[in-house]
């Protein structure tokens, strides 16, 4: 009986070592700007590496690359085993500038987004231990809801289809302006002056941002005097002029 | 089983129900009489279908409940290319998550949070089968934790049965003692790790295998025994890393109950802590890390009288005494200082000892705040039933609380009795462990390894994790005391029996076995 048992605990750890191993895809120094990685789990969005493989970014997915850093002294220097998550997650500000994703996203000054995070991807244990100290700096839509794009974000601003990316508000509450809305932000106007001046300023800005004269209204809001384009009713889409389609 | 399972009748009185291994060719037999055959592999089956059918009836007569998933869940699983089915980015702490679902995890992505190395458990060989029987039994592709909870209820009942029937009592003792340990092990306490992702209840499996086995080893000190409590001692902390301190109770019994020769003894107790030790070398450091961290920075520090000299003793900086009382991934936390990379080196548990060596009444705190955690039993932070059972977030259910009502009355009310309780056990015990009757010695040697494995649990947990989720931490160290209480009664129980003789020295000549203390009486 017993010697039976443990013949059939055998076999159950030999079937339980059959899992498939994972598979990996591109090193994280071999990435190029622009590669999309389909990851539909919020824990796969959390990892701190990135070996997936790479999928079309016209296809479903969930990040995509818009460059690469490098990590503080203090950290990249700390020795041959990758530090641990709390280390590399205070110095993801440090090792991803923002400045290049507004070039990226083809924003110009007026041109706000909403629900775009940044996402850092360190390299794997076994890289860092070769000595790679490069991460990868993704974009991710929506990761509030299931985060599934289908259409690159390289230029996505240009584009006629941007209103997934641009920033809206439905009442007190931002949103998407592919969601219903009853004003988009035009960007920032400068707050010195009189409200007079600041409306002024927002409604020329309201004019190039549409093309058109339409309602805006100055919002201060810590410091900066946000320009929006109101509506009566709430509509959904965006009314940035000079976009292309696909 | 009936091929071990024979009696011997050879006792007035003696009804010859007891589990009794007779190995002797029928040349050196001394009955007079061919010997009864009694059903035991019927009553083990009996008892293993009572106790399994207890077990699912409690499971899921009036809807499936288990333990929803804190975290720990998807770091096992997710190594069988699994995925819970909670909603994205929701909690799963919320709702017990059924059904898992196939996904290809990629690289880094699973295993140890933050690290992705990878986490080994003996309950994947339960989740394996669960996985298949649930691709071959429904059109779910994934893995049902139903068809999980079935499998360890299965081997739960088989696991109580095989106590019972290796306690040296007839067939109404051995049907008390399953009945209580069904009790036990169908308490909320308990029976929601069945149908759960976390890997206690392989742990639960192992820890009944090896009490059936030390029971039968004591009687019968004999090759199979040996092995049978070697496997189910290495089943137990493949379980889980924190049943590693089983080796401090296994190995001293593996040496010193005489039986098969020393140096067989000796090679299979070796082999027991190098296998140990290679899984816990492939382990997760990232769990090492985290244990040094809370066992600093949530039970240490907090309860310190001067938190920056114990940082000083232990050369980390000072500054970290702000850290205090901080999880780990807590704004705060020391860990986010790049200066952290290097803590494990200097606070491993051998120089935590090292400080509480220092001001060694700082235990008695620690043993008061471990006690209390004991008292409450039951980790009342995971919750039981799942979405569809309509009784919104966050619900415990206790539809079997026998045990953990009793307990919280007693031990939760004044922990100290728990400490009176495994002493006055380990007393008892102590007195039937040295007892020339065979059956005495097996109950009560059974009773003393409990005790000691209790403590040996106990600290284990207070030295490597502390405070944090202590509750969860302690059902290992729980499940030993009951059982204790349990082997107890049943050692007193032995007191009433007859005398059990131990095989005569023709029979140990014949096989050239010093069979120690048998050899003496």
């Amino acid at each position: 009986m017993w010697r039976r048992l443990l013949t059939g605990l055998a076999v159950l750890a030999v079937l339980a070592g059959c899992a498939s191993p994972p598979q990996y895809a591109l090193a994280t120094v071999d990435v190029p700007v622009g590669m999309c990685k389909d990851k539909t789990l919020a824990e796969e969005m959390a990892g701190f590496s990135d070996s997936a493989p790479a999928v079309p970014c016209t296809a479903p997915h969930t990040l995509e690359t818009y460059g690469s850093g490098t990590l503080p002294e203090v950290v990249s220097t700390l020795g041959p085993e990758r530090p641990g998550p709390e280390i590399l997650a205070g110095v993801t500000d440090a090792a991803c500038s923002y400045d290049p994703i507004r070039p990226y996203l083809g924003a110009t000054a007026l041109d706000s987004t909403w629900g775009i995070e940044v996402f850092v991807k360190f390299p794997t244990r076994a890289e860092w231990a070769a000595g790679v100290r490069t991460v990868l700096c993704d974009l991710a839509v929506g990761t509030s809801r299931p985060p599934r794009a289908t259409l690159p974000l390289k230029d996505a601003l240009k584009y006629t289809d941007s209103a997934r990316l641009r920033m809206c508000r439905s009442g007190t509450t931002v949103v998407t302006c592919d969601q219903p809305h009853d004003a988009e932000r035009a960007g920032d106007v400068d707050a010195s002056g009189a409200d007079a001046d600041r409306t002024a300023r927002c409604q020329a800005a309201a004019l190039t941002y549409a093309g058109a004269a339409k309602p805006s209204r100055v919002v201060l809001n810590d410091g900066t005097a946000e320009c929006w384009v109101t509506g009566q009713e709430q509509t959904t889409g965006t009314v940035r002029t000079g976009l292309v389609a696909r | 089983m009936s091929d071990h399972f024979t009696t011997t009748g050879r006792h007035a009185g003696h009804r010859g129900e007891s589990m009794y291994i007779d190995a002797r060719p029928p040349t050196l037999h001394h009955r007079t009489r061919e010997p009864r055959r009694r059903p035991a592999g019927l009553v083990f089956a009996g008892l293993a279908a009572a106790a399994t059918t207890v077990l699912l009836a409690r499971l899921f007569a009036g809807g499936p409940i288990g333990l929803s998933d804190q975290g720990d869940g998807n770091r096992l699983l997710c190594s069988l290319g699994l995925r819970q089915g909670n909603p994205y980015n929701s909690s799963t702490t919320d709702y017990l998550y059924l059904i898992w679902y196939d996904h290809t995890w990629y690289g880094e992505d699973c295993g140890a949070t933050g690290t992705g190395e990878p986490y080994h458990s003996t309950q994947l060989w339960l989740a394996w089968p669960a996985k298949w029987l649930t691709h071959a039994l429904t059109a779910t592709d994934g893995l049902d934790l139903r068809v999980l909870g079935v499998i360890c209820a299965l081997l739960t009942g088989l696991a109580i049965a095989a106590v019972a029937m290796a306690v040296p009592l007839r067939t109404v003792g051995r049907s008390v003692v399953a009945g209580a340990l069904t009790l036990i092990m169908a308490d909320g306490t308990f029976a929601g790790y069945l149908i759960s992702a976390y890997s206690e209840p392989a742990g639960f499996v192992g820890l009944l295998a090896l009490v059936a086995g030390v029971l039968l080893y004591l009687r019968h000190p004999r090759w199979w025994g040996l092995l049978l409590v070697a496997g189910a001692a290495a089943f137990t902390i493949g379980a889980k890393t924190q049943t590693v301190s089983l080796l401090a109770s296994v190995v001293p019994l593996l040496l010193l109950v005489r039986g098969p020769p020393v140096i067989g003894r000796l090679v299979v107790s070796i082999a027991l802590c190098a296998g140990t030790a290679t899984y816990l070398g492939a382990q997760p450091e990232r769990f090492t890390v985290q244990n040094d961290y809370t066992a600093v920075f949530v039970e240490m520090l907090p309860n310190s009288p001067d938190a920056a000299a114990d940082l000083r003793r232990l050369g980390l900086p000072e500054r970290w005494t702000s850290s205090a009382g901080l999880p780990v991934n807590a704004t705060g936390s020391a860990a986010y200082d790049p200066e952290f990379y290097t803590f494990s080196a200097h606070a491993g548990l051998a120089d935590r000892l090292g400080v509480y060596a220092a001001d060694p009444s700082r235990l008695f705190g620690m043993l008061g705040r471990g006690l209390d955690g004991m008292g409450k039993l039951r980790a009342i932070y995971v919750f039981s039933y799942p979405e569809s059972a309509g009784r919104g977030p966050e619900a415990t259910e206790c539809r079997v609380c026998v045990i953990q009502i009793l307990w919280k009355n007693t031990f939760g009310k004044a922990a100290a009795l728990l400490v009176a309780a495994v002493l006055a056990c380990a007393a008892i015990c102590a007195f039937g462990a040295v007892s020339a009757d065979r059956r005495r010695r097996a109950a009560g040697g059974t009773g003393l390894f409990l005790a000691s494995a209790v403590i040996a649990q106990f600290w284990a947990v207070m030295l490597t994790e502390g405070a944090s989720d202590l509750l969860k931490h302690m059902v290992f160290a729980n499940l030993l005391c009951l059982i204790l209480f349990v082997v107890t009664g049943a050692a007193l129980a032995t007191f009433r029996e007859p005398v059990e003789r131990d095989p005569d020295l023709t029979y140990a000549r014949a096989f050239g076995h010093n069979y120690g203390r048998d050899l003496r009486t």
